[in-house]
């Protein structure tokens, strides 16, 4: 544990001084940040588009376009705040080009079993209902309008502060609020409407 | 709206743990008193709690490589452009330099050039305007060319 706390202040400069050389242009930095946030940019992602391949597509543009802009990044903000932004903007660049009519169209799931990776301490049985759990959530959030998903994936897989949504987002701390609220409500009725027809009493 | 009303409206917010502490500290105190919101509540949280525990697609291992080298290839098509733009800066430097000093070397020579092309100083500077104006009008349309061809280059890359 002791040795864990110490090591704590080196890894934030360490972070520091990556995100300090990614903004000179230095392509390393770039390679180390992106294999920090791959997992959960990646996810995020995946969650916004539906679709494995897009969501590949997008984490390239994403990062991209974080080379391109690295210098207008202001490092009071948070680094996760202003990547989740970049990629924020990606995502709708591309479902505006694909949806021009409305982004709140439902997604079908791109989730496969695969992806759903069950924990290595669990039992089998409870694996298997966890999994079963999860793919029934996350078909449920691929239903969700864009905008409730996103904002519950930043919520409660990324473990964003309202605030850091509202600053990656752009949107005021309310609109965070009163559309996480909304996106809950939703969530809750779809799942509602899929156990009515999927699990029998 | 009544307290229940207005309670029983934020306990999304409350069990997704985006209330304020005055907010949190009215449903807390409301809770302890209504059953069905407690009930309500432990809901909300039970799937708040799920949604934190959904399992995180990996990326693919590839992808971490294929978006360095695609950075790397925009690193270079960037350095590329850069260069260009400071070689056509330094060409356009050297063509209004030279554009410039031939005008005093013109009224240097203007005696020997008009006897030897026999013609009046009037129409010695109007040649020289053609010219320059010629030699101008050509560059440009080199370069416009040359642009042309290498966004073509670029576009099919």
């Amino acid at each position: 544990m002791g040795a864990l706390v110490e090591t704590m202040p080196e890894a934030a400069v360490s972070f520091e001084s990556e995100v300090t050389r990614l903004r000179g242009g230095d392509l390393d930095a770039a390679a180390r940040l992106m294999e920090r946030y791959q997992h959960r940019l990646y996810r995020y992602l995946l969650r916004m588009v539906g679709q494995p391949a897009t969501a590949e597509d997008l984490f390239q543009q994403t990062w991209l376009r974080v080379m391109e802009h690295a210098r207008r990044y202001d490092p009071r903000r948070p680094f996760e705040g202003w990547l989740f932004g970049v990629a924020h903007n990606a995502a709708i660049d591309y479902l505006r080009r694909r949806q021009p009519e409305s982004l709140d169209e439902p997604l079908p799931s791109g989730e496969t079993r695969a992806e759903l990776a069950p924990s290595s301490e669990a039992g089998i049985l409870e694996q298997l209902l966890a999994q079963e759990r999860a793919g029934q959530l996350t078909t449920a959030m691929a239903e969700l309008p864009t905008a409730f998903r996103e904002v519950l994936t930043l919520r409660f897989e990324e473990e964003m502060k309202l605030e850091e949504i509202a600053l990656a987002l752009a949107l005021p701390l309310g609109t965070v609020k009163t559309r996480l609220h909304r996106a809950l409500k939703a969530l809750k009725r779809v799942l509602e409407a899929e156990s009515g027809t999927r699990i029998t009493p | 709206m009544n307290e229940h009303d207005a309670i029983h409206e934020l306990l999304t917010l409350a069990a997704a743990g985006a209330l304020d502490a005055g907010e949190q500290g009215r449903v807390e105190e409301h809770l302890r008193q209504c059953e069905a919101c407690r009930t309500e509540f432990a809901g909300w949280l039970r799937l708040t709690g799920a949604l934190k525990e959904l399992p995180t697609p990996q990326a693919p291992p590839r992808l971490l490589e294929q978006t360095r080298r695609a950075m790397e290839m925009r690193a270079e098509a960037q350095r590329a452009h850069r260069t260009n733009h400071f070689m056509l800066g330094l060409m356009l430097l050297f063509a209004w330099t030279a554009t410039l000093l031939n005008w005093p070397l013109l009224r240097l020579l203007e005696g020997r050039l008009t006897q030897w092309l026999d013609v009046s100083s009037g129409q010695l500077t109007a040649m020289w305007v053609g010219y320059i104006l010629l030699a101008w009008m050509a560059t440009a349309l080199a370069a416009g060319l040359l642009g042309h061809r290498r966004q073509r280059e670029g576009v099919t890359a």
